[in-house]
């Protein structure tokens, strides 16, 4: 033991704002233990610098608010002050975006930690920020319900962090990420509250995705509504092995292309699969290795140690990982109604086996049961005098190999590295490295930069789901680039003092610089179809071209648009705002923007990115003010020759009676009745449409299905959640069957 | 102990945080088992004072949830025990109290209510009284060597008898002095089981994805209660807040805690009285004197 450190030097006293705050009552804190814990969070950067005894700044005060008027007046108070603020959840995230900073005011949301109310009639609960992940699982459960998000951080992270950094949950396939799943936020900021989503005030623009990703940059979310889903009745998980991961990946995008939405699709790249993707077989033992190991463990010199020499050979060991085979493991899940499993299950087993070998439930279930372990596998490895971290990037499936090759040859040339890819989606997939160093902090430094650029120069975003922090700032801001503004302008609106979190999801001084020119005239596209990736499963269109005459065009080359405007597109995309009631259809999947100094920016690298807050529908409106113009976008089509199949849910009338005879009560509710369930592209006029080989099944499972040529028309005012039927509805028109 | 074993925990992405009755109460960073653990490690590696590693320490109520939830079963209020015992000055050793009257069990009365003559009447056989107002080993639950050799004494001074015991604490205190002990809920099985909908004791009832409004001892009315009195009262609010209705907390200083910051809970006392009757003068289950 090294002699006791001698006490640090006392902050300075609280400034007069928040020394008021306190006096009335407001829990805030000064200790050394408070401060000290509030310094980092789960950066392994500051892990790694913490082990060496280099500790990160040191906050001058931390306040745990109960409520909204709390955080407000404390916000007030910082900006009075002139303190620097940092939002504090529970310290989860990987990039240091809950980072200290010296002479700060850490405002920690751990006791606004309720879940304020369900509602299962709209299927919306109320959470308060604090809460952290696993118990609002837990108290979702006991009246049946479920978020389905659950990330592998579930034990220790809040919904307000799921909100700030947008992360994404294991079973985000089926329920999407959490940026699918909020549709409702109230934010406290420096100069007022602010909702969004669902709660956004009549005549005001919703905000609500400028909100979600921006990481403390411009206020404390207070309130959030999330979707929640009936807890599923049975879940089906089996494992598949390939002998090639493109084989693998066909599969996948094959699984999401024809709409049978697994909620589970885990793929281990070889490495992976030799390592985090085993099968629950007890490996072979080996016993000189491990009376090896037990010796070196014994002597605490070698073992602070343990790790460094062969981590210390990235580029041998990752060579000796390519020797060992090409073979990898699909983990594959599905759950829900038993209607909808009925419908998609059998045509998701047949497309499995077309490339790839049952290997049984086995290997499903032991990931199922393990999902969390992978969190306890970090400790041994600092404590090895080494260092681990993991990157998550996405992109188009087009791009994926390109992704995959090249930030595993960057990231390899200093680190042992594996992958696996667990989110994906119709259009894309990301990919989860993890990886192993030994080595100091330059050594890291270069592998993240080395790892990033090479994400850029693929085509990928830098992240999927760990958000952005101080780790990915700088990239992220080169990812964004000249879409950075929008950021900006309303940071400026809400935080003109610039107090929330300095440095955060985009380095200080990002954005900034001379006033935007006038936008220039949009450039005169080609025709009304730019381009068709049919892998992808996009088009590029002219967003100013006649809607008809692009779905001409597509139709000449054998696609029509996933949904059909009924007026100029870009109208549409401006007054459509986001989606909320069907919460797996996408409208716009990519943009990209031009200035007047010849710069360009792609948003919709990926299907799904945390690269800082998503600025696409922003940009739709206010680009032109900022400078930008909209060069082209990017839609959903699907095969001109997709089943489409439409059907009015056949539903006993509507009771408006209190019910009084308990045996016709159904149960508390019918999911195998909700369009999130069932997942029709389309509800109009009362009739649900289904595209795609499950198309008739699927609409079979609600009543007599009827094949249609065409989708109808959609406006913007489509999408709200007023479209879904209710749970009153649902409760009282049950199946004439 | 080793800088080894705090490690495992000193590195660990807090995975038990949620099951920690503090950390969850206090909505504190520092009151994660993680940073508790943290905060000793640093004092031993020489980045923070004893203070801040005593004050780290001391939040642990030793409820054991986060090791039953540890995937690597980490003794955390094992090694931060110890760790207290290497930080500070002992605390003073408190009286051993007295015991008063005769038969083979002798009750606990570690909150001050006297419920040993409820509880005769209830078993139909003599029952002896203890009185300790400092409670049964809380102080020297954090300083092993000193309760072995007050355990000695007491042992000694028992001859023989079973302890009955009405707190977590206590029975904690007395099962590691290997004492004869067996809580009040064992002896009055007239209890209905959907009663007990919170165990605050520690152990095998500690939280989990199952029982998910479960709690684990929140320690405010003791160790934290000294250390951290404005962390003890956070965890006792927000303890009381997630009751449910009717609950019985089988720790009766607990129980009085909680209803003293608005949960409605019942405990083994008052139900101990409730089923003896309750003659004028004898047993008077009120409010903790000291609550």
């Amino acid at each position: 033991m090294s002699a006791p450190a001698p006490s640090p030097p006392a902050p300075p006293p609280l400034p007069p704002a928040l020394a008021a705050l306190k006096a009335a009552g407001l829990r805030i804190s000064q200790a050394e233990l408070d401060l000290g814990a509030a310094r980092r969070d789960l950066w392994p950067r500051d892990t790694l610098a913490f082990r060496d005894g280099v500790l990160p700044p040191t906050p001058r005060a931390v306040a745990w608010p109960r409520d909204r008027d709390e955080v407000l007046a404390l916000l007030q108070a910082a900006v009075q002050d002139n303190v620097p603020v940092v939002p504090y959840g529970a310290g989860s995230g990987v990039g240091g975006g809950a980072r200290g900073l010296e002479g700060a005011l850490v405002i920690d949301t751990k006791r606004m930690a309720r879940l304020v109310s369900i509602d299962p009639v709209a299927r919306l609960a109320h959470v308060q920020p604090g809460l952290l992940g696993q118990r609002l699982e837990d108290q979702l459960a006991l009246s049946g319900w479920t978020t389905g998000h659950s990330p592998s951080s579930i034990a220790c992270s809040t919904v307000g962090g799921w909100a700030a950094a947008r992360s994404a949950g294991q079973f985000s396939s089926r329920y999407g990420v959490f940026a699918d799943i909020l549709v409702g936020a109230a934010m406290a900021t420096p100069t007022g509250p602010l909702h969004a989503g669902l709660w956004t005030p009549p005549g005001d623009r919703d905000r609500l995705s400028e909100l979600v990703g921006s990481e403390g940059s411009l206020g404390i979310f207070t309130d959030l509504l999330v979707r929640i889903a009936p807890l599923p009745t049975e879940r089906w998980l089996r494992g598949y092995a390939f002998d090639t991961l493109p084989e693998a990946w066909e599969t996948m995008r094959e699984l999401l292309q024809d709409g049978l939405w697994p909620s589970v699709l885990r793929l281990y790249d070889p490495l992976d699969t030799r390592i985090g993707g085993r099968t629950g077989r007890r490996s072979r033992e080996r016993p000189v290795l491990t009376k090896l190991r037990a010796a070196v463990e014994g002597v605490p010199a070698l073992r602070s140690r343990l790790l460094e020499l062969p981590l210390s050979l990235p580029k041998l060991l990752n060579r000796i990982a390519d020797g060992l085979g090409r073979g990898v493991l699909l983990i594959v899940g599905f759950e829900g109604s038993e209607a909808e499993r009925g419908a998609t299950l059998p045509l998701a087993i047949e497309r499995l086996g077309r490339r790839g070998r049952d290997l049984g439930p086995g290997p499903g279930e032991h990931w199922y049961a393990h999902r969390h372990d992978v969190s306890y596998k970090m400790a041994p490895i600092f404590a090895g005098g080494a260092w681990a971290d993991t990157m998550e990037v996405a992109a188009r499936w087009s791009d994926l190999p390109r992704l995959y090759a090249e930030v595993r040859e960057a990231i390899g040339q200093t680190a042992v590295v594996m992958a696996h890819m667990s989110h994906a989606y119709p259009e894309g997939c990301s990919i989860y490295f993890s990886f192993a160093a030994a080595g100091d902090a330059q050594v890291y430094d270069r592998t993240w930069a080395a790892g990033t650029a090479a994400a850029l120069r693929a085509g990928g975003t830098t992240t999927h789901h760990h958000g952005v922090g101080r780790l990915k700032a700088t990239a992220a801001a080169e990812e964004l680039g000249i879409a950075v503004a929008g950021w900006r302008r309303l940071r400026d609106q809400v935080d003109p003092g610039h107090h929330m979190n300095p440095g955060c999801p985009f380095p200080v001084g990002a954005g900034t610089g001379a006033p935007p020119a006038a936008a220039p005239p949009p450039p005169v596209a080609p025709g009304p179809l730019l381009g068709v990736s049919a892998v992808d499963r996009l088009a590029r269109v002219d967003p100013r071209a006649d809607p008809a005459a692009v779905e001409g065009a597509l139709a000449a080359a054998g696609w029509r648009l996933t949904w059909r405007p009924d007026r100029p597109l870009l109208d549409f995309l401006q007054a459509a705002g986001p989606v909320y009631g069907l919460r797996h259809v996408m409208l716009v999947y990519s943009m990209r923007f031009v200035d007047a100094a010849g710069g360009a920016v792609v948003l919709g690298r990926a299907p799904r990115s945390a690269a800082g807050p998503d600025l696409r529908l922003q940009l739709l409106q206010e680009g032109e003010a900022l400078g930008l113009t909209l060069d082209w976008v990017e839609l959903p089509i699907t095969p001109l020759d997709a089943p489409i199949f439409e059907v009015e849910p056949r539903f006993l009338a509507r009771s408006t009676a209190a019910p009084t005879a308990p045996a016709l009560r159904p149960a508390p509710l019918r999911p195998e009745l909700h369009p999130d369930d069932l997942r029709p592209v389309a509800v109009a006029a009362g009739r649900w449409f289904f595209v795609g080989p499950a198309a008739r099944a699927r609409a079979a499972s609600l009543g007599q299905p009827a094949p249609v040529e065409a989708l109808p028309l959609r406006s913007p005012a489509d999408w709200g959640l007023d479209e879904r039927p209710t749970l009153e509805e649902v409760q009282w028109k049950i199946p004439s069957c | 102990m080793e800088d080894s074993e705090l490690l495992s925990c000193v590195f660990c992405p807090r995975l038990c945080r949620h099951v920690c009755p503090v950390a969850v109460g206090s909505g504190r960073e520092a009151a994660t088992p993680t940073a508790m653990m943290s905060g000793v490690w640093a004092w031993r590696a020489g980045h923070a004072s004893a203070e801040a590693a005593a004050a780290s320490a001391n939040l642990c109520v030793s409820c054991g949830a986060c090791t039953s939830f540890c995937k690597l079963h980490r003794p955390v209020p094992e090694l931060l025990a110890e760790a207290r015992a290497e930080l500070g000055a002992p605390p003073a050793l408190p009286s051993l109290g007295r015991i008063e009257g005769g038969g083979e069990l002798v009750a606990v009365e570690a909150d001050g209510r006297r419920w040993a003559e409820a509880l005769a009447r209830h078993l139909g056989r003599p029952v002896a009284r203890f009185r300790d107002e400092d409670g049964l080993g809380a102080v020297l639950l954090s300083d092993p060597p000193r309760f072995a050799l007050w355990a000695r004494a007491l042992r000694d001074r028992l001859a023989g008898r079973t302890l009955v015991v009405a707190d977590h604490e206590s029975l904690q205190a007395a099962r590691a002095a290997e004492l004869t002990v067996v809580h009040l809920l064992e002896l009055i099985p007239a209890l209905p089981a959907d009663r007990l909908r919170v165990r605050t004791c520690a152990g095998p009832q500690s939280p989990g994805p199952e029982a998910p409004l479960t709690l684990a001892c929140c320690g405010a009315t003791t160790l934290l209660r000294r250390s951290h009195p404005e962390i003890a009262e956070d965890v006792g609010a927000s303890a009381a807040a997630l009751l449910p209705a009717g609950a019985v907390c089988a720790d009766a200083r607990c129980g009085a805690w909680l209803r003293q910051h608005g949960g409605e809970v019942d405990d083994p006392v008052s139900i101990l009285v409730e089923l003896a009757g309750h003659p004028s003068g004898s047993a008077s289950p009120g409010p903790d004197p000291r609550g």
